[in-house]
């Protein structure tokens, strides 16, 4: 296929990807995602444009949400991790692991292309830095 | 040209309002969350593939939501996150496979969640109904 991919800057934000994972117990965790929808609705709205993007995830082929996935702009780990911090989801102990990782954006229809030149402007990042 | 002013006038207004309170969208296709562990006896494919791997994401820049490598405590890249566009896990499997990282065997692991895109800049808003009902 002869797409041309365009090349655009890389966004200025760091970015952050939290996985958090609700606890084993489905009955306890659907029964907190119940009683802190609106506050935690409430709190996405309000910040809304720190996310790159964030929703639930589940197992492919089945119906329960089992967790939920955040792609937050911050300018550090602990700033990322103080907006979650006041989100009720997390407040009201609902997830049972929280995975932070430093996000690399670098394609993709959010960003409208991709960040790199070229391989060899990026190789050295690749070769373990 | 009043006319004109004012227009721009409750543009600005609006564009004001947005700051504030995000807009209801539709929702996007079915995306995919793959997020995939390097196997430690397997980084060197990072480097020996690269130019095939950004090769092959470069071509198919329409399937990806957005994408990227993940870095640890010590800025190297030992994870990759890829949101992308699939009807099914079949297929999000099928395309992932493809991708020369994937074929070189760099991941020992390779998560794949279905991902509902609720809210942020991305989609330009959120996707339920406000105010919501009490």
């Amino acid at each position: 296929m002869a797409t041309t991919c365009p090349v655009v800057a890389r966004p200025p934000t760091p970015c952050f990807l939290i996985l958090a994972h609700d606890g084993p117990d489905a009955d306890r965790a659907a029964r907190l995602r119940a009683e802190h929808l609106d506050g935690h609705l409430a709190h996405v709205e309000a910040h809304w444009r720190r996310y790159v993007t964030a929703g639930p995830i589940r197992t492919p082929g089945e119906a329960r949400i089992t967790g939920s996935s955040f792609l937050v702009l911050a300018d550090s780990e602990t700033d990322a991790r103080a907006l979650m911090d006041r989100d009720p989801y997390f407040a009201c102990g609902l997830y049972a692991q929280v995975e932070v990782y430093a996000q690399t954006l670098a394609i993709g229809d959010y960003l409208g292309g991709k960040t790199w030149e070229s391989a060899d402007a990026v190789r050295h990042l690749a070769s373990g830095g | 040209m009043r006319l004109i002013l004012s227009a721009l006038a409750l543009i600005a207004a609006s564009a004001a309002g947005a700051l504030a309170q995000p807009e209801t969208v539709e929702r996007t296709r079915t995306v995919f969350a793959v997020l995939c562990q390097d196997d430690p006896a397997m980084t060197h494919v990072r480097e020996a593939a690269l130019d095939a791997h950004l090769a092959h994401v470069a071509a198919h820049v329409e399937r990806y939501a957005v994408a990227g490598p993940l870095l640890d405590e010590t800025g190297a890249m030992t994870r990759s996150m890829f949101l992308i566009f699939a009807e099914d896990e079949a297929e999000a499997r099928a395309f992932m496979a493809r991708d020369p990282y994937v074929a070189g065997g760099l991941y020992a692991d390779m998560d794949y969640r279905r991902f509902v895109p609720a809210a942020g800049v991305w989609i330009g808003g959120v996707i339920w109904d406000q105010p919501r009902d009490p």
